[in-house]
């Protein structure tokens, strides 16, 4: 399993992309002030069973744009770990397209250790032909966590008969001055989208991969470019898109 | 009975002076008739039971089929720390003095007794605006009624004891089968073994009940564990309303209260249950509910938790009929030395079925609320509709909230949607409030109010009222 540690010190920033092809463990911290955007894209093949950790130390005043593709894999268990302090920001996004028969098992633990720290994670999943999601997050809001913000969304779209997904977001809040929330939708491609598409002559296969692109990559990011053709060429391996 | 939750505190506060001057009152002033004389949770115990009430073969047999099952399951693996429970030490069967059959007039009641209800506003409630009224002490119903016009309907409220003899085939056929099993958790088959009181409502089909069907429960003797178990069956058409309270002094001793509630909601039905418990914090209440509910039928869970030590509660509705629809609404309140893990479980089963979950929780002092719920959606059930909502006010830094809601998800056309919030009494609120002359005690009063409107808005007027002010009671001095 490829290991690698990732440090940014004090006031520097960075912008990185990690491909990975099999199982790979990170450990990425930022030091006081510090600036990253890390992209890691899982694009194993189909036939192997991959491990991705995860372990990222937030430091004071610190600033972390995070995001988690997986779109290749067998069976993919990916164990995300984060930890803030005081006055962090850390926006976390994971993406994941499933076909076939893939997995996903995912384990995402967020703890907010100091004070006014914030965090916004956005999670979406699509899975396709018989392929299962089994997501659980937990955001953990310390006791000397005083004036935290954190907030987790995890939404889903299940694009077969035969697709499961079963998403647990948790929240532990151990202090008063806070606020904290999360929220999880699921529902199918929406009808009234494909018919305003498809009423700009845009129809059928190109309409719903549209959507489905604006469902996943409902974000920002310096890297985007990359993630996008990454998650493109996924969804033109999808039956019936 | 909105009077009833307000001062059962006053009751709790003088059996528990009563404690703390004498440790524990006499039994004479427990007003006991009869206590099993089997020490710990055995055998002979259940068959003593099943003796005293005179009960058929096949339900000592249920009993004791429960009794095995019990004995090998394990306690649950989630949830609260329940290591300080010790179920050996509980005294399971107390039959109060002068208690030979319930009677249907307060006056035949014994007087020591009535009288504890009497503070509780329960007569006072029953004249004013139920169908019937259903009073327990310890592990006897001593009081039913049902209005006339009601019984000519065909209704059955009864309690269970007598509906096991007097409507056996009714009760065979519901009876802990397929709702709530006694092998689906430890504390089912514990309560399969040794249930005792608690009421059975039949409604056929047709027939809808105008007004509520009420039963309130109260724990006397200390070390007690109380094991009512509650059946409404609803046919087709019919539509009920049943509301539960319940109260206990504060003793040293810890109880249990381990109840089920089984619920059959046929075609087309509507059962609203609406369940207030204010148990002193020296109670486990560890329940088992859950409705099966048929074609186009709807079910209504209206719970508020105020009281015990540790709750453990997860309303369950089953939709197995397409167009089914279930609705929970609950309250938490968790103070000092509280731990609420309850929650609400809807299981999807057929399609174009739909499900709405509100879940409001306040902590304070310390105090942990745990919302702990499970969506799910079968294989090929299509058109479901759910949502869920569940938050929180944390009062202080020493309080808890948690939530772990699992949703799982097998049909594509699905919609599914869930939100949670946690936070403290919002500063630009109480700040808005108070710049127009509202002093601070009762600016944070209007705004707990307002977070849990949505329940407490589909309670009777009278209990509302009384919800409302017990937990302005609770959150007094919140802020800060």
């Amino acid at each position: 399993m490829k290991a690698e540690t990732i440090s940014i010190a004090a006031g520097k920033e960075k912008c990185m992309l990690l491909q990975n092809t099999s199982s790979a463990t990170y450990s990425i911290s930022l030091a006081e002030g510090a600036k990253a955007e890390i992209a890691i894209i899982n694009s194993a093949p189909l036939d192997e069973n991959v491990e991705m950790k995860v372990d990222v130390k937030i430091g004071k005043n610190a600033a972390l744009k995070l995001i988690g593709c997986t779109l290749g894999g067998k069976e993919t268990k990916n164990e995300v770990k984060i930890s803030q302090k005081s006055g962090s920001r850390c926006e976390h996004f994971e993406v994941a397209l499933l076909t076939g028969a893939q997995r996903l098992i995912a384990r995402t633990e967020h703890l907010h250790c100091e004070s006014k720290s914030f965090s916004r994670s956005s999670f979406r999943y699509a899975a396709a032909g018989s392929a299962q999601v089994d997501v659980q997050g937990n955001v953990e809001i310390a006791q000397k966590a005083v004036g935290a913000d954190a907030h987790f969304v995890a939404k889903s779209l299940l694009l077969s008969r035969e697709a499961r997904v079963r998403v647990v977001p948790m929240l532990s809040v151990k202090t008063g001055d806070v606020k904290a929330g999360h929220g999880a939708a699921m529902a199918p491609v929406s009808a009234d989208e494909l018919f305003y598409l498809e009423s700009r002559g845009i129809e059928g296969k190109e309409g719903k991969r549209m959507i489905l692109e604006g469902f996943l990559l409902e974000f920002e990011a310096k890297q985007m470019g990359k993630v996008r053709k990454a998650v493109e060429k996924k969804i033109g391996e999808i039956d019936g898109i | 009975m909105g009077i009833a939750m307000k001062k059962a505190g006053n009751v709790a506060e003088k059996y528990g002076r009563d404690a703390k001057l004498s440790a524990l009152p006499s039994e004479r002033k427990l007003n006991v008739g009869y206590k099993t004389k089997e020490k710990g949770l055995t055998e002979a115990l259940v068959r003593e039971i099943s003796d005293v009430k005179g009960e058929p073969e096949w339900m000592l047999k249920k009993r004791l089929d429960s009794f095995a099952i019990f004995k090998q399951k394990p306690m649950p693996s989630f949830g609260p720390d329940l290591s300080r429970l010790d179920l050996d030490a509980l005294t399971a069967f107390v039959r109060p003095k002068g208690k030979d059959a319930a009677p249907t007039s307060w006056k035949d009641v014994p007087p020591d007794i009535r009288k504890t209800f009497d503070v509780l506003g329960v007569p006072e409630a029953e004249r004013k605006f139920l169908s019937g009224a259903s009073a327990q002490y310890d592990s006897e119903v001593l009081y039913k009624s049902l209005r006339k016009n009601i019984l000519e309907l065909g209704v059955i409220f009864t309690d269970m004891d007598s509906a096991v003899k007097e409507y056996p085939e009714l009760v065979k056929r519901y009876f802990m089968t397929r709702c709530v099993p006694a092998k689906d958790n430890k504390f089912s088959a514990l309560h399969g073994a040794f249930w005792s009181g608690g009421s059975f409502v039949y409604v056929p089909q047709g027939v809808k009940v105008p007004q509520p069907l009420q039963i309130y429960f109260m724990m006397n003797y200390p070390g007690f564990g109380q094991m009512e178990h509650t059946l409404i069956v609803a046919e087709q058409g019919a539509s009920v309303q049943y509301i539960e309270g319940c109260s206990a002094p504060h003793y040293t001793k810890d109880s249990l209260h381990s109840a089920v509630v089984e619920i059959f909601a046929g075609k087309g039905s509507r059962v609203r249950y609406t369940s207030i418990q204010n148990w002193s914090k020296n109670v486990y209440n560890l329940n088992t509910k859950r409705a099966i509910v048929s074609e186009d039928a709807v079910m209504e869970w209206v719970g508020g938790t105020l009281g015990s030590g540790v709750t453990m509660l997860y309303p369950c509705s089953m939709l197995v009929g397409k167009g089914a629809r279930a609705e929970h609404l609950t309250i938490s309140l968790a103070g000092e030395g509280q731990v609420k893990d309850t929650g609400a479980k809807v299981l999807h089963m057929a399609p174009n079925t739909s499900s709405r979950v509100v879940s409001k929780s306040i902590c304070r002092g310390g105090g942990l609320v745990r919302y702990r719920g499970l969506l799910h959606v079968g294989k090929g059930c299509t058109g479901v509709k759910a949502s869920v909502r569940c938050d929180s006010i944390i009062a202080d830094r020493k309080s808890i909230a948690e939530t772990v809601p699992v949703i799982d998800v097998r049909s594509d056309d699905a919609i599914i949607q869930h939100e949670a919030a946690v936070g403290k009494i919002s500063d630009d609120q109480l700040f808005y409030l108070m710049s127009r002359g509202i002093d601070e005690n009762e600016a944070v009063s209007l705004i707990v109010r307002g977070f849990i409107e949505p329940i407490v808005k589909e309670l009777p007027l009278e209990y509302a009222v009384e919800m409302n002010r017990l937990v302005e009671m609770e959150m007094e001095g919140a802020v800060g």
